[in-house]
């Protein structure tokens, strides 16, 4: 089937950008100025520590010997062990990984959730007073630091309103919901300008195509033609915009955690930077490259379902 | 060009909703324009002049007067925990992240340019080389591989400025590369190469010139990114090493006192939209601009 | 006032204004069709024939508005209905044929749900029987195994099949008039003349009427019962196709036929009209050609009036006899 041949050759061509991904994550500790061990251990270890350190990334070892020992040990599941947990950075990073997962995902609905209404209602009347107040939202969204944004908002809604938790995650899907909603909304607050434009502007090309001529010509109804022929057609460019601001998502997911106390991804990278746990930062700077190329794929194969023209290419 | 010429095929109704959008859109894009140009040159201006401007000395402290409320005689907008005028703090942090802005818009913009301009009209191999270097960094998430640099490669604004670059030169590269390869096969390069133009001249005099509007109109979107990333950096603690202000650090020490002492985090905190808003004023006064041509 | 009984579509005096200037882009176009009957809008581009064609179906873009004068389509007034009415319009009276293939159809949706989506506006249609209508209407206008085109998407099409979905959406609603709008521009020659075969097999069958724009002459012959030639926002004339063609009674019509190539005429015969249409906005007292034609005297600058001249035909240009007497001007 055109669907799977169209899947097995994406996959292929992620394999480029993955081997890529562990080189630039492998060239990481060498471009550490001086010897990274010592930096780790701080000034006053011990020479002996240094050395076994050493041994134990395999520094006494050429460039590409060290490259095939880490390839070896990725492929065989192990991220490395971290310096301040003295524990398996997979493990660390498997614990951790649900809350991000979750920020993105919530973020991510919320972001559609503003973005989709909004951008449909100022694209319904391109250049009145409703497309103007739009874009003036979005330039201004635009520029708000989502750290700060995310501390008026527990000042506000948590310290001052006392309704939502300002930091930690509850457990279960409702305590989920309640305590993940002020991080998600800051991020997705950050997102829905970014969204919104790309969206309208999506909207607007479909909406002047002939094809929507035509079905005006058919005698549907607006409604009809919104839903049918309108929402279809921009709905594959919108799910791109949002792929390609996954990338911005997850990021902003590392600095919100930090706001909120929430124990994913970022905070464990941030635990490892203050711990100058080489290993750590290493393996989630991985993790989460790995999980931008595995959304791309999964955009991708979204496009592909939307748009029938997208497997021909 | 008689209108009659310009309407072939597309018709009446098309020229009219593409000529009265152009006016719209241009109308607009002035006044974004004006406005965004407005608060950055104010915000530059205040930077360049801080020693004058600013009623105290930025770092030093002054513990019996700690975290005055905005309004207190000689601390217009307060001071902080150590006793620090905030005003003045936050002049001078103007001064470091609109600087380290500056260098971190202007090296990426300069350097993807040039190689994805190269890439785009050598093609081939290069071009491959390029394609996939580009292709893997921009399976980082920006911020991820910011923060892993900054990290690796120690704190300061040189270093801030480094990892800026190697993230974000990618934009402008596959940019340039897609624009040039387009122009490439267009009939005044062949005609360039034809009257036997060297290389460099081509490139510059007529590739650069005509492709150039769409990277310098990017830089000005990224550059409220990249305000936001230098501040957040600052707020983690790995931005500009301390004493010296920055609007994210100042909002990181600010944190402890948000319910009792809000302005500590709110100005600064404004002064970063501002910035922002400036910015993506700018970015959209002329991607609008660039759109009506 | 309705028009005589016969008459499935009258244009009277259409004037079309775009936005907020103060020159009509139509400056009173009439035009009138009858069943079984195929008209012709011809001119140049930016003599306004898309645009009253778009009016008649009460889809003119936006920004543009009529600023006077009558449509009636089926004893349906169109400049003054309100949505519901023109939707219904739409669906049951009236279909329209557009220039590109390429871009009229829905790329993300099957050719045979965007024809029985069109059949089911109507309102009368279940959705199977509108599926089993759109395979008729496949078969109808030429597909082979129609049944399986069904599923296709636009893509997987031609342009010249492409536009046969198209003309099976404005057939999906049982119309009694079609509205073609360059329906050939966009296709090769060989395709051209089985689409035009098409149009004229329906017509012959199913006794509907035609308005066919296009900038084409050839096309036009091939095709028309009557043509009206428009310049600059107006019908300048309009009679039989054989006569019109053979003995213009417009110095427009006369300049239009000596730029095509026919096969009694070589390259060199051929001759571009003098000048440039005239600018949107000008001033356009009297005839809008005479700064253009050879034959202009000075009162043509002042006065212009439509008027028939007998066996079908009526011109705007005041020199009518002079163009009779220099019999078979053209060929």
């Amino acid at each position: 089937m055109a669907f799977a041949r169209f899947f097995a050759s994406r996959l292929l061509q992620a394999v480029p950008v993955l081997l890529g991904v562990t080189l630039v994550v492998f060239v990481l500790i060498h471009l550490v100025p001086g010897d990274p061990a010592q930096t780790a251990l701080g000034a006053r270890a011990t020479p002996d520590a240094v050395d076994a350190l050493h041994s134990q990334w395999g520094l006494d070892q050429p460039l590409h010997e060290q490259y095939l020992l880490f390839m070896e040990r990725l492929l065989g599941g192990d991220l490395g062990t971290s310096l301040r947990f003295g524990q398996s950075a997979g493990d660390l990073i498997a614990a951790r990984l649900p809350v991000t997962l979750w920020l993105i995902a919530y973020a991510a609905v919320l972001a559609c959730l503003f973005a989709v209404p909004l951008a449909l209602w100022a694209a319904s009347r391109p250049a009145a007073l409703r497309d103007r107040v739009v874009r003036v939202i979005s330039v201004v969204g635009l520029g708000v630091p989502g750290f700060w944004l995310g501390l008026v908002l527990i000042e506000v809604v948590s310290v001052n309103w006392l309704l939502l938790p300002a930091a930690g995650v509850e457990p279960g899907l409702l305590g989920h919901l309640e305590s993940l909603f002020l991080p998600s909304l800051t991020i997705a607050a950050g997102m829905t300008p970014l969204i919104v434009r790309s969206l309208r502007t999506e909207v607007l090309r479909v909406t002047e195509s002939d094809f929507v001529t035509t079905a005006r010509a058919k005698g549907l109804t607006p409604h009809q033609i919104r839903m049918r022929h309108l929402l279809r057609n921009a709905l594959a460019p919108s799910v791109t915009v949002l792929t390609v601001n996954v990338s911005f998502l997850i990021g902003g997911t590392l600095v919100i955690e930090r706001v909120f106390g929430l124990g994913g991804l970022g905070d464990l990278m941030l635990t490892g930077i203050d711990a100058r746990d080489f290993p750590l930062v290493q393996a989630v700077t991985l993790v989460l490259a790995v999980l931008v190329v595995i959304v791309n794929i999964l955009g991708d194969l979204a496009q592909a379902l939307i748009d029938p023209r997208v497997e021909v290419q | 060009m008689s209108i009659s010429s310009s309407l072939s095929r597309t018709g009446v109704a098309a020229w009219y909703e593409r000529r009265s959008r152009r006016r719209r859109s241009s109308r607009g894009a002035d006044a974004s324009l004006a406005i965004g140009v407005a608060i950055i040159g104010i915000m530059m201006l205040a930077a360049l002049l801080a020693g004058v401007l600013s009623p105290a000395d930025p770092i030093r402290q002054d513990i019996p007067n700690a975290l005055a409320p905005p309004g207190t005689d000689g601390h217009p907008l307060g001071t902080d925990a150590l006793g620090r005028d905030v005003l003045t703090r936050m002049l001078y942090a103007a001064r470091t992240d609109l600087f380290v802005a500056v260098g971190a818009v202007l090296l990426p913009l300069a350097i993807g340019v040039a190689v994805g301009t190269i890439a785009g009209y050598r093609g081939g191999i290069v071009d491959r080389v390029v394609t996939g270097v580009v292709n893997v960094v921009f399976a980082f998430p920006v911020m991820v591989l910011l923060i892993a640099l900054v990290f690796i490669l120690g704190p300061g604004i040189p270093t801030i400025i480094v990892a800026v670059t190697l993230v974000s030169w990618v934009s402008y590269a596959r940019l340039a590369r897609d624009l040039v390869r387009r122009e490439r096969s267009m009939d005044y390069v062949l005609a360039a190469k034809v009257s036997g133009l060297p290389t460099r001249r081509i490139l510059g005099r007529h590739i650069l010139r005509n492709i150039i509007a769409q990277p310098v109109t990017f830089a000005m979107s990224d550059a409220v990114a990249i305000i936001l990333f230098i501040t957040a950096l600052g707020f983690l603690g790995l931005g500009v090493p301390p004493p010296a202000p920055d609007w994210g650090t100042m909002i990181a020490d600010a944190q402890p006192y948000f319910t009792t002492h809000w302005w500590l985090a709110v100005f600064p905190g404004l002064a970063i939209c501002a910035a922002g808003l400036g910015l993506s004023l700018i970015a959209d006064g002329l991607s609008q601009k660039w759109n009506a041509q | 006032m309705t028009g005589p009984a016969e008459h499935l579509l009258s244009v009277r005096g259409l004037r079309l204004r775009v936005g907020d200037e103060t020159h009509d882009v139509v400056r009173g176009a009439s035009l009138h069709a009858a069943r079984g009957e195929v008209v012709g809008i011809a001119g140049e581009s930016g003599s306004g024939k898309s645009l009253t064609l778009r009016a008649i179906a009460g889809l003119l873009p936006t920004g543009v508005a009529v600023a006077g004068g009558d449509i009636e389509v089926d004893r349906v007034d169109v400049v003054r209905a309100g949505p519901q009415v023109l939707r219904r319009l739409r669906g049951h009276t009236v279909g329209m044929v557009f220039q590109e293939p390429m871009t009229a159809l829905n790329p993300t949706m099957r050719i045979g749900r965007q024809i029985a989506e069109a059949a089911m506006a109507r309102g009368d249609l279940s959705r199977s029987q509108a599926r089993t209508r759109a395979v008729e209407l496949l078969e109808r206008v030429g597909f082979p195994e129609p049944a399986r085109r069904y599923r296709q998407f636009p893509h997987q099409l031609s342009g010249g099949m492409r536009q046969r979905v198209v003309i099976a959406i404005a057939l999906a609603g049982n119309p009694s008039l079609l509205l073609c709008d360059e329906p050939t521009t966009a296709l090769d020659a060989t395709v051209t003349l089985k689409i035009l075969d098409l149009l004229a097999d329906l017509v012959r069958d199913l006794g509907i009427g035609i308005v066919f724009v296009t900038h084409d002459l050839g096309v036009a012959a091939r095709i028309c019962d009557r043509i009206a030639v428009m310049y600059a926002g107006q019908v300048v004339e309009e009679g039989p196709t054989e006569q019109l063609l053979r003995r213009p009674r417009h110095p427009y019509t006369l300049a239009l036929l000596r730029a095509v190539p026919t096969r009694d005429r070589d390259i060199d015969g051929l001759r571009a009209i003098p000048g440039n249409p005239p600018q949107r906005g000008e001033e356009l007292p009297g005839c809008a050609f005479a700064p253009r034609c050879e034959y202009a005297e000075p009162e043509c600058r002042s006065e212009v009036e439509f008027v028939p001249i007998g066996a079908g035909r009526s011109t705007a240009c005041r020199r009518h006899p002079l163009l009779a007497a220099m019999a078979g001007g053209t060929s």
